[in-house]
């Protein structure tokens, strides 16, 4: 699903801030991408989400060399992948449904495919009732789940979340982590980028990536649960 | 859900306030250049029509031919010779409230006791050849003092000013349209700058380039509208003043800035021809940026 082999990312001619990388994440996994502030967690998140292009090394996603692929084709791959930015980037002109239902729009979906599934889906993040509500007036967990209502709507393979409980208080977290943990029964392959240590402690039954000054030091557990829950090796 | 609001919240964007206004201004110019390269285009046909094949020779007053019964012979016998003249349609000898018609706006109603010449008006066969030289020495003859004045000669001048102020007129629209499209290459650009956040965003939840590049061309053409009828309203004023103005002067009777149809044509034209410009200038100058990004 997304596959890096010996990744290096540089800002200009700066040092490089990640360094041969080397991962998979199977269909289906749930992975956490930790390490300290500054590791190199959102950068790396960018790679997976074409944010970036590598300095060296070779990113496949969805079993297609993202390097050698023309940049129309990019935005193809984009629509598979659903991002919960670290500040949420709403937009806050767009009330809360607007913007669930902008990857929709944006694809061209008919109004009345758009209007269903966005009512579903703020319903089960819980914000049914704040569906007109505009971003500067919601609290931080609510404007995290209506990030997470976008970021699922169009039906992503690859779920992104950078630093999703870093804004809210834990009882808030342990919830979005449940919303993570239900798509991910449903087949999304998921990885959270936190350095809430406790977080990943919590849901230690999932394996970790940890990224120390820019390499991933350690995968942890071997163990992905799979599209139907079943536990599996990790290749 | 709103369907209308666009994603790029070009509402609460303040630098591009002015961006009508400042159209309105080139379209403004633009259609007064238009007007001019127009009215100029109606002017120079109606003098080809009307001057090509027409000689004017004038008889000076002031000698003793020019006194009582001798001027009468000099005038006639000019008139004959001219009708005897191979080439020559017709001569009609101008009366003399028609002369003084044709300086009054000049010289006013008070200077027109001044002596004035005898006018003949002659008026050539179409195409057929015309020596003015030889025709003003045989004038001479009869009537001493005579001076043809042949209007093709001048006019070929006049044309060529016209066509170059013609020239200049249309420049000046082309110019006009490019200024306006860097200032609408130059307000995209802000407005880039401004909703970079938003762009991002766009782009990483997977809008293609035309996706984004719609948002602003459409903008930018309903800018380009709103500029362009302050500009074509603005120049319906001013010309309407200006042709008033003119009509009462009385002092170019062949200049008018009444438009005909082509010019009305090309009027009605500018202001969707700004707007395309608007449109596309947005479209191209959004599309170049976002191809920079990964």
């Amino acid at each position: 699903m997304v596959r890096f082999e010996n990744v290096g990312l540089r800002y200009g001619s700066g040092p490089e801030i990640l360094r041969s990388i080397d991962f998979h994440l199977p269909e289906g996994s749930f992975h956490f991408l930790t390490g300290p502030s500054g590791a190199g967690k959102s950068s790396l998140l960018k790679l997976i989400y074409l944010a970036l292009r590598p300095t060296r090394g070779r990113i496949a996603l969805f079993g297609r060399d993202v390097q050698a692929m023309p940049r129309d084709e990019l935005t193809t791959l984009r629509r598979r992948i659903g991002i919960v930015f670290q500040n949420f980037r709403l937009l806050d002109h767009f009330t809360a449904v607007d913007n669930v239902a902008l990857p929709l729009r944006i694809k061209g979906a008919k109004r009345k495919e758009i209007e269903g599934h966005v009512g579903e889906l703020l319903a089960w993040v819980g914000l049914g009732g704040q569906a007109e509500a505009y971003p500067p007036t919601m609290s931080d967990g609510e404007k995290q789940r209506v990030a997470i209502a976008r970021a699922v709507i169009g039906r992503p393979s690859v779920l992104l979340a950078d630093e999703p409980t870093g804004n809210i208080d834990p009882e808030q977290g342990i919830r979005i982590l449940h919303l993570f943990e239900e798509l991910n029964k449903l087949g999304t392959t998921v990885l959270i980028a936190t350095h809430d240590q406790s977080l990943v402690s919590r849901y230690k039954h999932h394996p970790v990536l940890r990224l120390e000054r820019g390499e991933l030091k350690r995968i942890g557990p071997t163990r992905t649960v799979s599209a139907r829950g079943r536990a599996r090796a990790e290749p | 859900m709103n369907w209308r609001r666009t994603a790029v919240p070009f509402e609460r964007e303040r630098s591009e306030r002015y961006l009508p206004l400042v159209v309105g201004l080139m379209v403004f110019l633009a259609a007064l250049a238009l007007t001019v390269a127009f009215a100029l285009d109606g002017a120079m046909e109606r003098w080809r029509v009307d001057l090509k094949d027409t000689v004017t020779v004038q008889l000076p007053t002031g000698g003793p031919a020019t006194a009582g019964a001798a001027a009468g012979q000099r005038v006639e016998a000019a008139l004959a010779l001219l009708r005897a003249t191979p080439g020559i349609e017709r001569a009609t000898l101008l009366p003399v409230g028609e002369v003084e018609r044709l300086l009054e706006p000049w010289l006013g109603r008070a200077q027109l006791g001044l002596p004035l010449p005898t006018v003949i008006d002659v008026v050539r066969v179409a195409g057929a050849p015309f020596d003015r030289a030889d025709l003003a020495q045989r004038l001479q003859a009869v009537a001493p003092g005579a001076i043809v004045e042949d209007h093709g000669e001048w006019l070929m001048r006049l044309v060529k000013l016209a066509a170059a102020v013609q020239a200049i007129a249309m420049a000046v629209v082309v110019l006009v349209g490019a200024a306006a499209a860097i200032i609408v290459v130059f307000a995209t650009r802000a407005g880039l700058a401004v909703h970079r956040n938003t762009i991002e965003v766009l782009h990483l939840i997977g809008a293609h380039d035309d996706y984004i590049a719609k948002e602003f061309q459409t903008h930018a053409l309903w800018l380009g509208v709103r500029g362009a009828l302050y500009g074509i309203g603005l120049a319906a004023l001013a010309l309407a003043l200006l042709g008033s103005g003119l009509a009462d002067l009385e002092l170019l009777p062949w200049l008018t800035f009444a438009p005909d149809l082509r010019a009305l044509l090309a009027l009605a034209l500018l202001p969707v021809a700004t707007a395309m410009i608007a449109m596309a200038t947005a479209r191209v100058t959004v599309v170049r940026a976002l191809r920079r990004m990964p």
